[in-house]
């Protein structure tokens, strides 16, 4: 089989075709040029297939539970509480921006989320504190991208999906490759600050006003000690524990907070409803294309190829962290995992790469991907709460974003960071006497 | 432009609330399904009592909603696209190209709904692993789907035809990939 349906899938989606049709319409004619009708015939029971499955189901929960946190006041209390440890600190504002980012991680799976919430609260507050409106979108859109890595994560749950691994044991690996991002562009900020002379935010905190503060943020921030607890232990499934967190933000914001009324919980569903079928079509379609893909040996074709320039996996990891993040320059972070994930993957876990290694390389460098220019989701958030156009944003995040890529090498090159606490946690084994090269990459 | 202007009219209408009745059914399909993992997860902790048939029920109420919202995501361009080089083409060129493009997707889904048809027909006998209903109820929110995006697809490329012959003073371009949404991002 050629790969004719991949440059027809490749020229629809450059022309402008919405991804899940050109997905769809790349194999349906390649298929019809080699002569291979069948493929399409099974098309529709292949989407059925690709949104039949349990665990995918978290990815409409976490929306909905992260659409009702954010209409249910809960980003102000995060805010607050961030404000209280660190706001004293020059740049103050910035570092709260970040610290709630890595906090609202813990309980939303999206970036865009993070970017829309935290960014309609804290960035007129930077700009009335003395920050560049620009510097402001930056930091929020630079930041925002935590939220993907640390768990829950919606696109850690599609990566599960479409290679087989388990949600679990992603969501483990992704929290200190999450908390490193976090204190990385911490610390870049605080140098930044330095040199600029960004203001402080408020004088320090009593102890007083930080447990005030504390007690006020303890309900959301419980949410992602049970998430994670729940799930790691194994006493929930990650769904479970998404419908549990939905359920519990429905009945804090319904009954306790009392932050929505009835019609607003009716709306809130609605929009959790289209979002996450937007996804789900998406997926259904590129495992459609991934059993397309499968069939026509690409990944075998690729792996020869890939093998054939160099079989040094410092070398190989090095061109697949820059060809995805160019990809993510371009492309959104989840198409870029279902259409990239099952032709890359093979290859380095063929070289010996732990598979959840390679995976949170690639969800990191691909949510990166989600505020580098030209097309970043969350840098087009930014641009339009802030009114700056995309390119003066991006020439302002440019110390963060080469964080970022820091940071994006040392995962790739030190796989401990994120296997780690999988590892303890008993997530997958490590054969006797590889240990040093699973974890560090030494010692062959 | 009154040929074109009146369907085009009647048919808005018509999908309008075609988004509206699958918007809401959507949302209850979500509703439903939280709850019902909600109630296996209680069932297997409190009662002690594990579900037999929660997980299938479901995704099944998953596998409808997503293709409820297919319409409404087709109609108002939710679905994420490549907008990259659309943005370089100017006036004219873009709506003819976004004609050609539509008329692919429509072809694509008139094919797939004869053959959803086909599949609930090899269906009628066939049940569920857990439930007693047969997949041919599962399989029927594929071509509800389908007429919806068709539909949807005919009032996009009316509009589209309308502003190739006379485009609007002020471009509606198509906006940043998928910008509204993609909240798995």
């Amino acid at each position: 089989m050629s790969l004719v349906f991949f440059y027809i899938f490749l020229m629809l989606m450059f022309l402008g075709m919405p991804v899940v049709f050109a997905l769809l319409l790349g194999p349906g004619i390649g298929l019809l040029i080699d002569d291979r009708a069948s493929f399409i015939t099974m098309l529709n029971n292949r989407l059925v297939n690709g949104v039949n499955s349990f665990p995918l189901m978290a990815v409409p929960f976490f929306i909905l539970a992260g659409e009702l946190m954010n209409r249910g006041g809960i980003t102000a209390s995060l805010v607050a509480f961030s404000q209280s440890l660190i706001g004293h600190v020059r740049g103050g504002l910035a570092q709260v921006n970040i610290l709630s980012s890595i906090l609202f991680a813990g309980l939303s799976g999206s970036a865009v989320a993070d970017t829309s919430a935290l960014g309609s609260m804290l960035i007129p507050a930077m700009e009335k504190n003395g920050y560049s409106k620009r510097f402001a979108a930056a930091v929020t859109a630079a930041s925002s991208v935590i939220g993907p890595i640390i768990p829950p994560s919606g696109i850690m749950i599609l990566y599960a999906f479409i290679m087989n691994v388990s949600v679990g044991g992603l969501f483990a690996a992704g929290l200190f490759p999450g908390l490193l991002v976090g204190t990385s562009l911490m610390i870049t900020t605080w140098y930044l600050s330095k040199r600029r002379n960004y203001p402080v935010a408020n004088r320090k905190s009593t102890f007083g006003e930080r447990v005030t503060a504390t007690r006020k943020a303890f309900l959301p921030l419980l949410t992602p000690v049970i998430l994670l607890g729940g799930i790691l232990s194994g006493v929930f499934t990650p769904t479970e524990a998404a419908a549990v967190a939905a359920g519990y933000a429905i009945i804090v914001s319904l009954f306790i907070l009392r932050s929505l009324d009835l019609a607003e919980m009716v709306d809130v569903f609605r929009r959790a409803a289209v979002s996450s079928g937007v996804i789900l079509l998406l997926v259904a379609a590129a495992v459609a294309f991934a059993s397309a893909v499968s069939l026509s040996g690409a990944p075998a074709t690729m792996t020869r190829l890939v093998l054939a320039i160099s079989d040094n996996p410092y070398l190989l990891l090095f061109c697949i962290n820059i060809l995805l993040f160019i990809v993510g320059m371009f492309l959104d972070a989840g198409p870029a995992i279902l259409i990239l994930g099952p032709i890359l993957g093979p290859t380095m876990v063929e070289l010996g790469i732990e598979p959840l290694h390679f995976a949170i390389v690639m969800c990191v460098n691909v949510t990166v991907g989600l505020a580098t220019p030209p097309m970043g989701l969350v840098l087009f958030v930014a641009a339009s709460l802030t009114g700056e156009k995309v390119e003066k944003i991006s020439l302002e995040m440019l110390p963060l974003l080469a964080t970022h890529v820091v940071v994006i090498f040392l995962l790739t090159y030190i796989p401990a960071i994120s296997l780690m606490i999988p590892y303890w946690i008993g997530f997958f084994n490590v054969p006797e006497g590889q240990f040093m090269q699973t974890m560090f990459l030494v010692g062959q | 432009m009154q040929v074109i202007d009146r369907p085009l009219a009647v048919l808005g209408w018509v999908n309008s609330w075609i988004s509206r009745i699958f918007r809401n059914i959507a949302a209850a399909l979500v509703a439903g399904m939280v709850g019902v993992v909600l109630l296996q997860v209680v069932f297997r902790y409190v009662l002690n009592n594990a579900l037999s048939w929660s997980e299938e029920v479901a995704i099944y109420l998953m596998v409808w909603m997503t293709f409820l919202v297919a319409p409404i995501a087709y109609r108002e361009s939710l679905n994420v696209a490549l907008n990259l080089f659309t943005g370089w083409i100017k006036g004219r060129f873009l709506y003819l190209l976004m004609i050609v493009l539509d008329i692919l997707v429509l072809v694509l889904i008139v094919y797939l709904f004869q053959e959803a048809v086909d599949l609930i027909g090899r269906n009628q006998r066939v049940t569920a692993r857990t439930i007693d209903i047969t997949m041919a109820y599962v399989f029927m929110a594929l071509p509800i789907g389908y007429v919806g995006m068709f539909l949807a697809g005919i009032e996009r490329i009316l509009k589209e035809v309308r502003n190739f012959i006379e485009p609007p003073k002020r471009p509606d371009a198509p906006s940043p990939a998928g910008s509204q949404l993609a909240q798995s991002s």
